[in-house]
């Protein structure tokens, strides 16, 4: 019996060690490999599929890693919890995704140095699986160090001026947040709890004042500044030089969601729900992350460059997973996680999207889209799907995580989180809609030929699988919310009992 | 039988460690072979680590090694006396020296051409028997004299490259040092005068009933200034940045690990020991808690500015001596473990960028950052090696540095000192941005050339550069990998890599597993703290 629980906890962790591996050992073969480009490529679209398989198998099971002491106490350690799992699921599927498009794209710009992006691509992956998985405050720092380190020479990857321009602002503001605010918070908590560990509901109960509360809370937040909380959101927008596979990685994959994931992690896990509640401290959090939304859907509204766009878009967005965490209620949790996951898939076909219009085109600018839906109609009918997710209409993912978050704040009280989220979608309806109107029904260029119908040049094949993918898991998330209520329901906060089950029923069987 | 045997052996150590090394010095002025002498120098080196882990491994479990001189007992006679403090410090010695006497073969080599080398070799034994001695003996004249037999022989190491800055910086250096010896000598008088003893030992309890008086402030005060000048904590430090830019590499890279540190050393040992630190003596520590921040500051804020590789990171050297200094002034536990940490650390990360960087000298003749343009498709392994240097000295996590500077953080955090922490958390962004000037000339300049060519073929991939920090070592294989693509490395020679190297790996153990590490400092401030 005894024997049969320990080859059991043996497996889980060996699975949990595989998952977290495989990017690091990709990264590795990549390297090695830079010489055989058909075996490198090979591997970089089959091995993608080795992390999901494990998380499948792994499912949640027990299972815990400690594999050094860093400072008394804490050391480098990976316990998967639901919150952990929901993410690293998010990073499992977009990952085989991203590698397919990265290639395609790659090849199809002629691409120099593809062993370079493919290793720093992969070890970012491996970066924030590791990251989901982190049991304590000290080994997410880490792997939140070491992402910003392996995006940094992706962001940079043009190697111009201003990509050297914009990659230095990026260290400059992460590293920066991350030393000055969150080693100074992971410090404080250390003192105070004698522990980095995370424990659901908390380890800074009684041990920490209310007013304290608020200002570590300050720290958390403006520490992880991948969460691009406005005024520390400038980095997003200017690291557009990057070739589109990296915005990918930054925007749906892997490094802002590592800041808003980190971010409700520390809620959790470190502060407490019921601590937060207590001091009153996710007020202030409300109104920036308000304040965020708003302002930044604003700032897309003016853009004239599609990508940039879709950056402050992405800058909007991020708040209301903030929002929903700050909201400090189960119904709201969930919209959050859900947030998360649902914006993920979009944006990432989003940007793929505009990765093929470039690629084929190499148009970028907002008004030179005009008839592009007609030259790419798969490409633009799942950037319309896409949009769709974003705005938060059923029957996809954007739907059921506005929905939760709506509940969250009805069950917070006060009008303004309804009023924000609102006008929130609204804004991004503003923003998206035009694109979608140029590119089906505004014809190509007055001047040109109009009378010759507009030559189809869809985007290859690969890339159009990748934007596929995305936008069917949006869909399916939509019908699987029971599920992930469920799932996430033994995390602190969600209780089910609350509101997350009778909802669930509402959101998913209603449509 | 056997037992008894070794114990006999382990009591000779302390002993052994200053003697080898005279011995060798004396026999590398005889031989005709200057391989000769750099393979005898290697030799005591390396029985001179053995010895000093040997002790460390040995006084980590609280033993206490006590060797009369001649027989003579203390307090008539030298002692040597071995606790777990004088064992680090001599580790962090053994490490250095042997790091970088091997490291010198091909250095003086190539950067002291057509110069009789036994006696660079030879000096370099003296200065390490010096420092050895400071490390072991228990007795305040005989740490003055073997202080200034190093240095000395220091003064003598950074005018060997002749070069007329050298000279010069060699010739600021002595004038320095020799205030700095003469006022802790004059401190060491006034102790004598007052307590009739030059044990440490004995001295502490003969000192406390006259704690208060004129001769006792005196001798704390001269002690103090020449220490801290010795140290170069800021605004002492003026003699560091041209002694570490313009002396040999290897010379460089054994004296940034070495000189200063000792100087700390001694400054805690009579500081805990001897003078009641928290409260008679609470001047010092008070000057100093100025001094460090302001040395952090402007050490890192200079660093920034430098155009000379070597000078940059020597200005780093005072910063991070401020990061000591500040744990030091604490007096607290924790403050005491955290600089008691970043003196090991500081050692090794330190000696590593700076053998780096002497292989950079060693192809391109000096070491300015135009040296370095293109330096990650030239020679892929130094910039990796630089790379892993900087984000160490950031404190990038799973570096040494990173467990200093949480030792350091959370010291100074215990003590409800918001300032400081922010001062370091500041410096070392401070440091991220110089050592992020090194990156991006490694990087980013020059290694155009060498990618553009490649086209589409998938062989073009791998002419680029590695790009970014090894982090967890990834990326320093990947580096290499690339830099093979290009078939013209012209990298420094094997040996001095793998010193480097060798280092830097410490460097990175350290950071992922520093229990044992931390466990002994701890330990250490303990007890000196009593």
């Amino acid at each position: 019996m005894s024997i049969r629980i320990m080859t059991a906890m043996m497996t889980n962790e060996m699975l949990l060690m595989a998952c977290i591996a495989s990017p690091f050992a990709l990264a590795a073969l990549t390297a090695l490999f830079h010489r055989a480009p058909v075996l490198r490529d090979a591997l970089n679209l089959l091995m993608p599929f080795a992390a999901p398989a494990a998380l499948l198998l792994l499912a949640g099971g027990p299972a815990s890693l400690q594999l050094t002491q860093i400072v008394p106490g804490a050391g480098i350690a990976f316990t998967p919890e639901p919150v952990g799992l929901v993410f690293a699921g998010l990073v499992c599927l977009l990952w085989p995704v991203s590698m397919l498009y990265s290639l395609a794209y790659l090849y199809q710009n002629r691409a120099v140095r593809m062993t370079s992006f493919l290793v720093y691509y992969n070890l970012s992956i491996g970066c924030a699986l590791a990251l989901a998985f982190a049991g304590n405050l000290l080994t997410l720092f880490v792997f939140y160090e070491a992402l910003t380190f392996c995006t940094y020479p992706l962001v940079t990857h043009d190697r111009s001026r201003e990509a050297l321009a914009a990659g230095r602002f990026y260290l400059a503001v992460l590293v920066g947040s991350s030393t000055l605010l969150l080693l100074a918070a992971m410090v404080w908590i250390y003192l105070a709890a004698g522990t980095l560990d995370f424990v659901p509901g908390g380890i800074l109960d009684g041990r920490i004042g209310d007013e304290q509360v608020k200002w570590l809370l300050l720290l958390v937040v403006f520490g992880a500044s991948k969460a691009a909380v406005m005024p520390l959101h400038g980095w997003l927008p200017r690291a557009m030089v990057a070739p589109v596979p990296v915005s990918a990685l930054l925007h749906a994959v892997a490094v802002v969601k590592a800041g808003v994931f980190a971010i409700v992690k520390i809620i959790l896990y470190i502060f407490g729900v019921d601590l937060l509640a207590d001091a009153g401290a996710g007020d202030w959090l409300v109104y920036i992350a308000s304040f965020t939304i708003i302002a930044a859907a604003v700032v897309a509204l003016r853009q004239t460059s599609l990508k940039k766009m879709l950056a402050w878009s992405t800058v909007s967005q991020l708040s209301y997973i903030l929002l929903g965490a700050a909201l400090l209620k189960p119904a709201a949790l969930l919209g959050a996680v859900l947030h998360l996951l649902a914006h993920g898939f979009g944006k990432i076909t989003l940007f793929f999207a505009a990765g093929a219009i470039q690629t084929k085109s190499g148009k970028t600018r907002l008004d030179e889209m005009r008839g592009i839906g007609r030259a790419m109609p798969w490409t633009m009918g799942l950037f319309t799907v896409a949009a769709l997710v974003i705005v938060g209409l059923p029957p996809l993912a954007g739907f059921s995580s506005k929905w939760f978050l709506l509940e969250g704040s009805a069950a917070a009280g006060g009008h303004l989180p309804a009023a924000v989220l609102l006008a929130g979608s609204v804004l991004s309806a503003a923003y998206l809609a035009p694109v979608i109107y140029r590119a089906f029904f505004v014809a190509e260029a007055p001047a040109a030929d109009v009378r010759r119908p507009a030559e189809r040049r869809e985007a290859p094949t690969a890339m159009l699988i990748a934007m596929l993918l995305p936008a069917l898991m949006c869909a399916a998330l939509f019908f699987a919310v029971d599920a992930v209520a469920g799932f996430t329901a033994a995390a602190p906060g969600f209780s089910a009992e609350d509101a997350v089950g009778d909802a669930g029923g509402d959101a998913g069987g209603a449509p | 039988m056997s037992a008894t045997a070794a114990d006999a052996l382990l009591a000779q150590l302390p002993i052994l460690l200053v003697v080898a090394p005279l011995l060798g010095a004396a026999l590398c002025l005889l031989v005709r072979d200057a391989r000769l002498a750099w393979g005898l120098a290697v030799a005591v080196s390396a029985a001179a680590l053995v010895f000093s882990a040997t002790l460390f491994a040995r006084t980590g479990g609280g033993l206490v090694l006590e060797y009369a001189v001649g027989g003579w007992q203390p307090p008539w006679g030298i002692a040597y006396k071995v606790a777990p403090v004088n064992a680090l410090l001599a580790l962090v010695l053994g490490a250095v020296f042997l790091a970088g006497v091997v490291y010198a073969g091909r250095s003086f080599r190539r950067e002291l051409r057509g110069r009789r080398l036994q006696p660079v070799y030879s000096a370099l034994l003296i200065c390490q028997s010096g420092f050895f001695g400071v490390a072991m003996t228990d007795d305040l004249f005989n740490i003055f004299v073997f202080l200034e037999m190093a240095s000395i022989a220091g003064y003598a190491l950074v005018a060997s490259a002749r070069t007329p800055r050298a000279l010069t910086a060699a010739y600021r250096y002595l004038l320095m040092g020799s205030t700095g010896a003469a006022l802790f000598l004059l401190g060491i008088g006034y102790l004598y005068l007052v307590t009739g003893t030059l044990n440490l030992s004995d001295m502490a309890p003969r000192l406390q009933p006259a704690l208060g008086s004129p001769a006792v402030v005196a001798a704390l005060g001269f002690i103090g200034a020449g220490l801290l000048l010795k140290a170069a904590l800021f605004p002492l430090h003026l003699w560091l940045p041209n002694a570490y830019g313009y002396a040999p590499s290897a010379i460089a890279a054994v004296l940034a690990g070495t000189s200063t540190k000792v100087a700390l050393y001694i400054l805690i040992r009579l500081l805990f020991g001897v003078f009641d630190a928290a409260s008679f003596a609470a001047a010092l520590p008070d000057v100093m808690m100025v001094l460090a921040p302001a040395a952090i500051v402007a050490g890192s804020g200079l660093a920034i500015f430098q155009r000379q590789v070597k000078r940059m990171m020597a200005y780093s050297s005072v910063a991070q001596i401020g990061y000591i200094a500040l744990g030091v002034a604490l007096v607290t536990q924790a403050g005491l473990t955290a600089g008691l940490v970043h003196l090991f650390n500081h050692a090794i990360i330190k000696v590593s960028l700076f053998m780096a960087l002497g292989c950079v000298v060693y192809r391109a003749g000096d070491c300015r950052l135009s040296d370095l343009a293109g330096l990650s498709s030239r020679m892929p392994w130094t910039a990796a090696a630089i790379v892993a240097g900087a984000v160490s000295l950031v404190g990038l996590p799973l570096t040494s540095g990173f467990v200093s500077k949480w030792y350091l953080v959370s010291a100074v955090l215990e003590a409800n000192l918001w300032l400081p922490a922010f001062v370091i958390l500041a410096g070392s962004l401070m440091s991220a941005a110089y050592g992020w000037r090194l990156v991006e000339a490694a990087y980013f300049r020059g290694g155009e050339s060498a990618g553009g060519a490649g086209g589409v073929s998938g062989a073009g991939g791998g002419s680029g550069e590695g790009g970014q920090s090894p982090v967890g070592g990834e990326g320093g294989a990947a580096a290499e990998d690339n830099g093979g693509g290009n078939g013209k490395s012209a990298e420094a020679p094997p040996v001095m890599l793998l010193t480097t190297w060798a280092l830097i790996a410490l460097n990175f153990f350290v950071g992922v597993n520093p229990s044992w590490l931390t466990s002994a400092c701890r330990g250490i401030a303990a007890t000196l703290l009593g």
